[in-house]
C-alpha cells in the first residue's frame, strides 16, 4: 500500500507502512505498532497502539471519509478516494520524473509542506523524502534510489514550479 | 399499599419509578406510543398498554385515554414522572374524580405554583423572600425611575400582561432606563395591548439553588437539603450536585425552613422542589416551585440515603413519612451529569440515530439511570436525555474523580453525546474549586478546551486511522455507512418539535 498523508483537525501525519507488516506504521517518521485486539460489534474495536488501549468506532461516511470516535470525541480523517486516486497517479509520475539520476524535481507546481530528511540521511528506494502540496492535496515524493541525501535545496513553505530541483541524492 | 400503579411517562424516569414499585412489591403498568415499543421502559414494566394518538407526544398528554387505561388495567394510582402531565392540575383532578390516587400534590398546589403571579403573591404573604420589585403596574417613566433608583441597578422591565420574553428589557445603567422603558412599553402594547410594566431587581448570574422538600398527608414536612444546579446550557440544567459549595449549615437550615413554609402555604403533599436564585452576597430569592419529582433527584438520594420515589408512593398510599427532620443526615457529595444526545461541538444541537453500542461504567459510587440500550433509536419526538450518570464520594473531589473515570468509560456509539463537554467541566478549575454560577458556560467555559482534548490523542488516532484504511481497503472488516446525514434545516426542525 502506498504511503498516505492523513489530516486530522488540521494536523498532518505522513504515514508509511511497513511492506511486510502493515501494523507497523510510521507517522511523520515515528514508529507505531497497531494491534486489533477485539471487535465488540460491527464498527467498534479495541486497539492497542504501542500497548496503549483505545476503544474506538470506525465508520466511513457518505463522502468516503473515515471517522474515528474515541472517548466521545469524533475525529474526521481527511483523505478521500479521489485523493487516493490522484495520489496513486502522482506517486507514479513522481517516480518517472526523477528517474534515477539522484535529482529530485517537482513533478508539478506546488508548495513544499514538509521535508522529512536532511543532508546526510541515508535513504532506501521508496523512502519518502518530502511532501509537496499541489491542488490542495499533499503528495509524498519518494526516493527513486538507495543512497544518501547530499543537498536539500528547498525549505518548508517554499512554492515551487514544475521541474524545480528540490533535493539531490548521492547513490551508494 | 397499592398492588398496581400506572406510570404516565416514558424513558429513564419511568424505569426509576418502576424500580421503586418493584422494591415495594407493586406491579407497574407502562403506557407507550408505537414509536417507543422497543424502549427499555416498556419492557421493564409488568404490564404495558399502547397509546393511540396522532403524534407520539400527544399520547402521553392524553388525560382521558390514560385514565381509561389505568381503569382497564386495574391500577390504583398513577405516577406522572416529570414533564408531560406531572404539573397539570387537571390531570391530578381527573385522577381524584375517578377514584385513582395521583402520586403527587393536590390540584390546588399545582395550580397556584404553576402561575407565576399567584405563586409570587402567595410566597410574599408566607414571608418567602422574592426578587424585590413592583406589585403595581407602571406606565409613567418618572415613577419607573423612582422605583429603579430604590431597587438599585441593574433592573429588569417586564410586560405586566406578558410572557415569552416580549416587552422584557435588562437595564444596567440609569441613563438607559428611559429608552428601555419606552421600548418595553411599545413592545408590550403591540404584543398584549397593554403598555404597563413591572420593575424587578435583575440578579446578574445568580447561582441556581433548590431545596428538596417532602410532605405526607398528615401534616409532616421535611426538607432534604439543597441541590446546586447552576451549570446550565440554554437555561436548562445539565450538571447538578449536592450539597452546594456555597451554603453554610446555618444558611441551609434557613433556606430549608423557608422552603417548608412555601410548601405549607399551598398545602403541599408529596415530593416537591423550591427553586431559588442565589446572589453573590448570599441573598436568596424564590424563583418557582416544581410540584413533582425532579430529574436531578438522585443526588439528594445519594447523600441522604432516602429513596424519594419509594417515599412518594408510600405517601400517596397514606403512610406517614418514615423519618423526621432530625433523622435526615447528609453524607458525602454527589454529582449528576445528564447525558444528552446533543453535539457539544455544535451549540448542543440535538442528535438522532440508533445506539449501535452501549457500555456503561460501574464500580463504587456510580449510579446510572438510563433510558436506552444497544439498538435503541433516539427519535426526533422527545427530549434527547439518554441517561443520568450520578457519582458519590466522601467529599466533592472524590465525587468529581469518580465522575471523570465513569464518563471516560461510558461508551455510547451511534449518536453524539454531551460526555466530552461534561468531562471538560470536571477538569475546569472554576468548577473544581466550586466557584461557578449560571453564567458558567457563557463566561467561564472555553469550548476550545474540547479541541485541545482532541489534540491530546491525535497521534494514536492517526495510527488507528492508518491501520483502519488498510483494513477498510482490503475489506477484512466490514465497515458500514454511518447514519444518514442530518441537514441544518432538519436539526432546526428537531429542536422546534421537541420544544413544542
Amino acid at each position: 500500500m502506498e504511503d498516505l498523508v492523513l489530516k486530522i483537525e488540521n494536523k498532518e501525519y505522513y504515514t508509511q507502512y511497513d511492506k511486510n507488516d502493515y501494523s507497523n506504521i510510521k507517522l511523520n517518521g515515528k514508529p507505531f505498532q497497531v494491534e486489533l485486539l477485539k471487535k465488540y460489534s460491527e464498527n467498534i474495536f479495541s486497539f492497542a497502539v504501542n500497548q496503549r488501549l483505545l476503544q474506538v468506532e470506525l465508520v466511513v461516511d457518505e463522502n468516503q471519509n473515515l471517522i474515528v470516535s474515541y472517548d466521545g470525541l469524533s475525529y474526521q480523517i481527511d483523505i478521500t478516494n479521489e485523493t487516493k486516486k490522484m495520489l496513486g497517479k502522482f506517486v507514479q509520475s513522481s517516480a518517472s520524473g526523477t528517474g534515477s539520476s539522484g535529482q529530485i524535481k517537482a513533478p508539478m507546481p506546488g508548495m513544499v509542506v514538509k521535508i522529512l530528511v536532511e543532508p546526510g540521511t541515508e535513504v532506501h528506494k521508496g523512502d519518502s523524502l518530502l511532501i509537496v502540496e499541489a491542488m490542495k492535496m499533499e503528495n509524498a515524493l519518494k526516493s527513486p534510489i538507495r543512497g544518501k541525501v547530499r543537498n536539500v535545496i528547498v525549505k518548508e513553505g517554499t512554492a515551487v514550479e514544475k521541474d524545480a530541483l528540490l533535493m539531490e541524492l548521492e547513490p551508494f | 399499599m397499592f398492588k398496581k400503579i400506572l406510570i404516565a411517562n416514558r424513558g429513564e424516569i419511568a424505569v426509576r419509578v418502576m424500580r421503586a414499585a418493584k422494591e415495594l412489591g407493586i406491579d407497574s403498568v407502562a403506557i407507550f406510543h408505537e414509536v417507543d415499543k422497543e424502549m427499555p421502559f416498556v419492557h421493564y414494566a409488568d404490564y404495558a398498554y399502547k397509546l393511540e394518538s396522532e403524534t407520539p407526544k400527544a399520547g402521553y398528554l392524553d388525560i382521558q385515554q390514560i385514565i381509561e387505561i389505568a381503569k382497564k388495567s386495574g391500577a390504583e394510582a398513577i405516577h406522572p414522572g416529570y414533564g408531560f402531565l406531572s404539573e397539570n392540575a387537571n390531570f391530578s383532578q381527573a385522577c381524584a374524580d375517578t377514584g385513582l390516587k395521583f402520586i403527587g400534590p393536590k390540584p390546588h398546589a399545582i395550580e397556584v405554583m404553576g402561575s407565576k403571579t399567584k405563586a409570587r403573591e402567595l410566597m410574599a404573604e408566607a414571608g418567602v423572600p422574592i426578587v424585590p420589585g413592583t406589585k403595581e403596574k407602571i406606565t409613567d417613566i418618572k415613577k419607573a425611575m423612582e422605583i429603579a433608583k430604590e431597587l438599585g441597578f441593574p433592573v429588569l422591565l417586564k410586560a405586566a400582561s406578558g410572557g415569552g420574553g416580549k416587552g422584557m428589557r435588562k437595564v444596567f445603567k440609569q441613563s438607559e432606563l428611559s429608552d428601555s422603558f419606552d421600548a418595553a412599553q411599545r413592545e408590550s402594547l403591540k404584543a398584549f395591548g397593554d403598555d404597563s410594566i413591572y420593575l424587578e431587581k435583575f440578579i446578574l448570574n445568580p447561582k441556581h439553588i433548590e431545596i428538596q422538600i417532602i410532605a405526607d398527608e398528615h401534616g409532616n414536612y421535611v426538607h432534604l437539603g439543597e441541590r446546586d444546579c447552576s451549570i446550565q446550557r440554554r437555561h436548562q440544567k445539565v450538571i447538578e450536585e449536592a450539597p452546594s459549595t456555597v451554603l453554610t449549615p446555618e444558611l441551609r437550615q434557613q433556606m430549608g425552613e423557608v422552603a417548608i413554609n412555601a410548601a405549607k402555604a399551598c398545602g403541599y403533599v408529596n415530593a416537591g422542589t423550591v427553586e431559588f436564585l442565589f446572589d453573590k452576597n448570599k441573598n436568596f430569592y424564590f424563583l418557582e416551585m416544581n410540584t413533582r419529582l425532579q430529574v436531578e433527584h438522585p443526588v439528594t438520594e445519594l447523600i441522604t440515603g432516602i429513596d424519594l420515589a419509594k417515599e412518594q408512593i408510600c405517601i400517596a398510599a397514606g403512610k406517614t413519612l418514615s423519618f423526621k427532620q432530625e433523622d435526615v443526615v447528609s453524607r458525602g457529595h454527589s454529582i449528576e451529569c445528564r447525558i444528552y444526545a446533543e453535539d457539544p461541538f455544535n451549540n448542543f444541537l440535538p442528535d438522532t440515530g440508533v445506539i449501535k453500542y452501549l457500555r456503561e461504567p460501574g464500580g463504587k459510587g456510580v449510579r446510572i439511570d438510563s433510558s436506552v440500550e444497544t439498538g435503541t433509536e433516539i427519535s426526533i419526538y422527545f427530549d434527547p436525555l439518554l441517561a443520568k450518570l450520578v457519582s458519590w464520594g466522601n467529599d466533592r473531589l472524590e465525587a468529581i474523580s469518580r465522575m471523570e473515570r465513569a464518563l471516560k468509560h461510558y461508551t455510547i456509539k451511534g449518536v453524539k453525546t454531551t460526555i466530552p463537554f461534561e468531562l471538560a467541566v470536571m477538569k475546569h478549575p472554576e468548577f473544581r474549586y466550586g466557584y461557578f454560577d449560571t453564567g458558567f458556560i457563557e463566561n467561564s467555559f472555553d469550548f476550545e478546551v474540547l479541541s485541545k482534548m482532541k489534540a491530546e490523542n491525535d497521534e494514536l488516532i492517526a495510527a488507528i486511522a492508518a491501520y483502519g484504511f488498510r483494513i477498510f481497503r482490503s475489506s477484512q472488516v466490514p465497515v458500514t455507512n454511518s447514519k444518514p446525514h442530518t441537514s441544518k434545516w432538519k436539526q432546526a426542525e428537531l429542536i422546534l418539535r421537541r420544544q413544542g
